[in-house]
């Protein structure tokens, strides 16, 4: 069965590479263009893994994660695809299911391959 | 694939022109069918009415550039033209029964309308996607940009670089192989790294970067070649040789090595490949030179160094060419207890400058030829100190400077100047120390002549937990003789004249 992503951007170019991407490899991909829709995307779709900007109208890519947590009570792997990377630190995101962050600009080769190790890992979980 | 290309592409993709005319018929009863503009079919439609009649309309339609509909007994056929950039890409005729009471022409304007912009969306997704396309391979070549200056580090060698290079370089623009090369020059080469597959024996790429560059002119900073078959000495390296792109990486010299691309089905070579392998080679050739000037200042050092010393061995003449020996035989030890690089490094260093201290000793104690008196051998003592004091000043020979400082302590604590114990005697001056003693003990000395190995085994076993660490003489048994003696022939007898 096809992995299930969620791609969340406002900058729609963006989420379009990392969907396209996704898509050649065999992944079923979800856009979402907003925190909010992102957040119902995930709540009624439970994909197996997220990729998410940080900032987003409506609601952060931190928040998003962090209220799914909370609120499904189930972790969906989730990677960071934002221009904040290198001011993360280990705090903002420790107790969440955040398995890398990746700061932009990104190569699409290596996020896939990020994706692609963190469904092996969920997999083998 | 270009925009232009796709859109032209988008609207004559059999599978959704066929799931069109199959949607619009359920939806509506309306029989749809495709036509290129010189009347051929496009795409399956078993029930398209395919005749002369209606190849007639098609080109009316075409002709008029808008829809045109017309009565054929109980039936009304439409056709209308679907258009991208004033360019006609095909017709669809429409085919619905005339039922009374009902609208056909509105009908089939509405199907019309309604497939049209279905087909306007297609394309607009076409031209997303290559957008994405686009896109995705700019952040590609970026990110490989970025990654460069990542990896740069002047203390990487060359090699390493270089195959970071043509690795990344070839997964970003895809090609069969990426490869470098670079002459013998001072201090560097010949370098070659391939990534990936060349489609011609590796041994000679060096003759292609030749003949490529051969070929240079003055203010050419890049070469393309498309069709590598048409230039017969490329042609004679492989026929599977198509197309290449290499950028000269310049030396300080004038000569050049070269970075290469080969190979690439579909997109010939362009500007936007040419330009990205031209920076990474910019790059690697500032890498490249800083890294030999880095080289040539390391050997300037030791030069100097050594040059210092033997002024002052060469106050002695049984002592010339002593500390050359004793660096040559620490960095062996150091290498055989498996130090690091860097450590083994030091540990010549250190071999090289421990007596630098009798610059500070009188010749008249340093060149006396019978036993010293107790006074004139506290004076002796004093080298490793002094030793020391000289070194304070110089930041680059910081690590060493225990090691000269205590060359002179005994594992037992007997030693001088400041009687350390055991591990408190530092690493590289336990090695130091054991090289020296080997050194003095196998040279000629005025009150004797320079002892038999056997013997300077033996003696220094004997003295192994006392004067030297065990683990340390074991470095030294290991270590091949004649391999050192011959080290120590080619190094000191040049500048040293054997005493008798």
């Amino acid at each position: 069965m096809a992995p299930r992503i969620l791609v969340a951007d406002d900058e729609a170019p963006i989420a379009n590479v990392v969907a396209m991407k996704l898509r050649n490899a065999g992944m079923e991909v979800v856009v979402a263009l907003d925190g909010v829709e992102a957040y119902e995307r995930a709540r009624a779709d439970r994909p197996d893994l997220i990729v998410t900007d940080l900032q987003m109208p409506g609601m952060s890519g931190l928040e998003l994660v962090a209220r799914l947590t909370a609120e499904l009570g189930i972790r969906i792997p989730t990677l960071l695809l934002t221009a904040k990377g290198f001011e993360l630190t280990g705090e903002s995101v420790r107790d969440l299911p955040v398995c890398r962050i990746i700061s932009k600009p990104f190569s699409p080769r290596e996020l896939l391959a990020s994706v692609q190790e963190a469904l092996g890992l969920a997999v083998a979980k | 694939m270009t925009v232009t290309e796709l859109t032209a592409r988008a609207p004559v993709d059999g599978e959704v022109l066929a799931r069109l005319a199959s949607e619009t018929f359920q939806a509506t009863g309306v029989r749809v069918a495709f036509f290129r503009p010189d009347g051929s079919a496009l795409g399956a439609a078993p029930t398209a009415p395919n005749d002369a009649a209606t190849a007639r309309l098609v080109a009316e339609a075409d002709l008029a550039g808008e829809f045109q509909v017309e009565r054929r007994g109980g039936r009304f056929v439409a056709a209308w033209p679907v258009r991208r950039r004033g360019r006609t890409v095909l017709v669809a005729t429409g085919e619905v029964e005339a039922v009374a009471g009902a609208r056909p022409q509105a009908l089939l304007a509405a199907v019309a309308r309604s497939i049209c912009a279905e087909l306007d969306r297609g394309a607009a997704r076409a031209e997303s996607e290559a957008s994405a396309e686009a896109l995705a391979q700019s952040f590609e070549e970026i990110s490989l940009l970025h990654g460069l200056g990542k990896v740069l580090r002047v203390t990487q060698p060359v090699h390493e670089l270089l195959e970071h290079i043509c690795t990344e370089l070839r997964e970003t623009i895809g090609t069969e192989a990426a490869a470098a090369w670079l002459p013998r020059v001072e201090g560097l080469g010949p370098e070659q790294v391939v990534a990936g597959r060349l489609p011609f024996d590796a041994d000679l790429l060096p003759r292609l970067v030749a003949h490529v560059l051969d070929g240079l002119g003055p203010e050419q900073s890049v070469v393309i070649i498309n069709h590598c078959q048409e230039d017969p000495f490329l042609a004679g390296l492989s026929i599977a040789l198509e197309r290449l792109v290499l950028v000269p990486l310049s030396l300080r010299e004038g000569v050049s090595g070269a970075l290469v691309a080969v190979n690439r089905s579909g997109v010939e070579f362009g500007s936007p490949d040419a330009k990205l392998v031209r920076s990474m080679t910019s790059s690697a050739a500032v890498f490249v030179e800083n890294r030999r000037l880095y080289h040539d200042l390391h050997q300037l050092m030791l030069d100097l160094v050594r040059a210092l010393v033997s002024s002052i061995d060469a106050k002695d003449p049984y002592t010339c060419g002593h500390s050359e020996r004793v660096a040559i035989m620490s960095r062996d030890i150091a290498r055989q207890l498996g130090l690091a690089e860097q450590d083994v490094e030091w540990a010549y260093l250190a071999g090289l400058v421990h007596d630098i201290g009798k610059i500070g000793t009188p010749e008249h104690i340093l060149r006396k030829e019978g036993r010293l008196e107790p006074e004139e051998r506290q004076v002796v003592q004093r080298h490793p100190g002094i030793g020391g004091r000289i070194l304070e000043g110089i930041t680059r020979l910081e690590p060493i400077r225990d090691a000269v400082v205590h060359h002179h302590e005994r594992l037992d604590g007997s030693g001088y100047p400041d009687g350390l114990k055991g591990e408190a005697i530092p690493l590289l001056a336990r090695i130091v120390g054991l090289a020296d003693a080997f050194d003095a003990m196998t040279s000629n000395r005025p009150y004797r002549p320079m002892l038999p190995l056997e013997h300077v085994r033996r003696e220094i076993e004997r003295n192994v937990g006392t004067q030297f660490d065990v683990r340390v003489v074991d470095a030294l048994s290991a270590i091949d003789m004649g391999r050192l003696m011959h080290q120590f022939a080619e190094r000191t007898a040049a500048a040293c004249t054997a005493p008798a």
